[in-house]
């Protein structure tokens, strides 16, 4: 590989990926909205135009105890993904195309969102000046939370539990080559196997939760939370956690491609590229459809689904050792 | 140009209540999520978060404890924006702000909306037709593109 080529897989494809994914925002709520009957937006609102208007609107101080290293963590985030994406388009280069750095990145990824909810503290989530006795008892001795840290608690459960089956799916095709480099898994379609079926039931319930995307949108929901960690940003700032958002889904949309299909985004053949990213497209339609259809889960749901997806991944490991 | 494009293909709405009977809340969520209005048809989407709005929608009499609320949302939202007010309770007080009868009006309620935070479309109705609620957005549309 040329240093040329290096630079291309690198920064190119990740760029183009970047590019693409503006779009991905669009297509799902247009699929939402046509399932719920209604017109619903233009395809390139959510993505593209909402991130040049968030550009160009101001930057709002957070209500944070470490606001600079608050607004950092949309860079930190958006560059963790930049690396995961690149290093799949490298698989020669063993050092970042394995599992151990990919399923690295991915866990700081969901730490981010922890440390997030940590740090902020928005105006829409202090409590009650008067005590909260609607629900029959006066909550004492109770510890209360406002609603960025009750969104950094769910963070931490979707860290422990709900993330299961997408690591499990991210194993399963290294365990069926014995290996834990990439290069040995390109070129493999693993997905039209028995033991690759399993596994990619419990990756695409594993990407639903890692994206966050209904029915797995405890930490952002609407209805208690408002949006969670992510609640303060603005400006500039909001663009580039839309940006890392829309970079997520395409990634993992990516990921799926290259383990499960044995496609990686080749610099020197673009048809991979397409066939990748469009496979990435395919994915985040899917989780529009399921989203459509489902309401939001609580963790009394979230954790028998972890579960059971975890045992559906489980038993693809077992096929797989069996060599069935 | 391209700011100003963008700024009008993509319209955050952030619905605020201050106390009242909803009936205006119910009629600003019609706009937004039943298949009739639809207001996402026009790019124009519903928020909760004041830290994505461009536009606030104020709705009801403000109570005195949600008035420093309201300013504190008011502050929350990033420039540019606007504000639009709606029905009758948020325009005027409506029948809380005349609870007392001639005895005058009620200790309770600071509104209208504009003694608190400055208004730039005013919707009137008790609650607001959904179609003069989007009218209300989109004449508060060019405050925002000028930025």
């Amino acid at each position: 590989m040329t240093l040329l080529e290096l630079l291309l897989s690198v920064v190119g494809i990740p760029l183009i990926a970047f590019a693409v994914s503006t779009v991905i925002p669009g297509i799902q709520r247009k699929v939402q909205a046509r399932i719920q009957r209604r017109i619903g937006p233009s395809i390139l609102t959510p993505g593209l135009w909402a991130l040049f208007k968030f550009l160009a609107k101001e930057v709002k101080r957070p209500f944070s105890e470490m606001p600079r290293l608050y607004n950092l963590l949309t860079v930190l985030g958006f560059l963790v993904l930049w690396i995961i994406l690149a290093s799949t388009t490298v698989p020669s280069i063993h050092v970042v195309s394995n599992i151990v750095f990919i399923t690295g990145l991915l866990k700081v990824k969901e730490m981010i969102y922890l440390i997030m909810g940590s740090l902020s503290n928005s105006i829409m989530g202090v409590r009650m000046p008067i005590p909260d006795i609607c629900r029959g008892s006066d909550f004492k001795e109770v510890l209360r939370l406002s609603l960025e840290q009750l969104g950094a608690l769910r963070a931490y459960k979707l860290i422990t539990v709900g993330s299961f089956p997408l690591y499990i799916g991210l194993a399963l095709p290294f365990i069926a080559r014995k290996s834990i480099f990439l290069e040995s898994v390109v070129g493999d379609n693993f997905l039209f196997t028995l033991p690759g079926i399993f596994g990619a039931i419990a990756y695409f319930i594993g990407y639903l939760v890692l994206t966050g995307e209904y029915p797995f949108s405890i930490m952002h929901t609407k209805a208690d939370v408002i949006e969670g960690p992510t609640l303060e940003y603005s400006g500039r700032y909001r663009a580039l956690y839309l940006s890392f958002k829309e970079l997520l889904m395409i990634t993992l949309g990516s990921l799926f491609a290259t383990l499960y299909l044995g496609i990686y985004p080749d610099v020197n053949n673009p048809i991979t590229i397409v066939i990748n990213f469009g496979v990435a497209i395919i994915l985040s339609i899917l989780s529009s459809i399921l989203g459509a259809y489902s309401p939001v889960l609580t963790f009394r749901q979230i954790y028998p689904i972890a579960l059971y997806t975890t045992a559906v991944g489980f038993v693809g490991v077992l096929l797989t050792l069996l060599r069935i | 140009m391209i700011k100003e494009y963008a700024r009008k293909r993509c319209i955050h709405v952030m619905l605020a209540y201050t106390g009242g009977c909803n009936g205006c809340d119910i009629e600003a969520v019609n706009c937004f999520l039943s298949p009739y209005y639809d207001a996402e048809q026009y790019n124009v989407f519903l928020t909760w978060n004041p830290r994505e709005a461009d536009i606030l929608l104020v709705s009801g009499c403000v109570t005195r404890v949600m008035k420093e609320p309201l300013k504190k949302i008011y502050e929350s939202i990033p420039e540019p924006k606007a504000v639009v007010s709606i029905g009758c309770c948020a325009l005027m007080g409506g029948v809380y702000g005349n609870i007392g009868g001639y005895l005058g009006t009620s200790d309770f309620i600071e509104g209208p909306v504009d003694r608190i935070i400055p208004v730039d479309v005013k919707v009137p109705g008790c609650p607001p037709r959904p179609e003069d609620i989007i009218e209300g957005i989109m004449k508060a549309v060019p405050k925002i593109l000028k930025g």
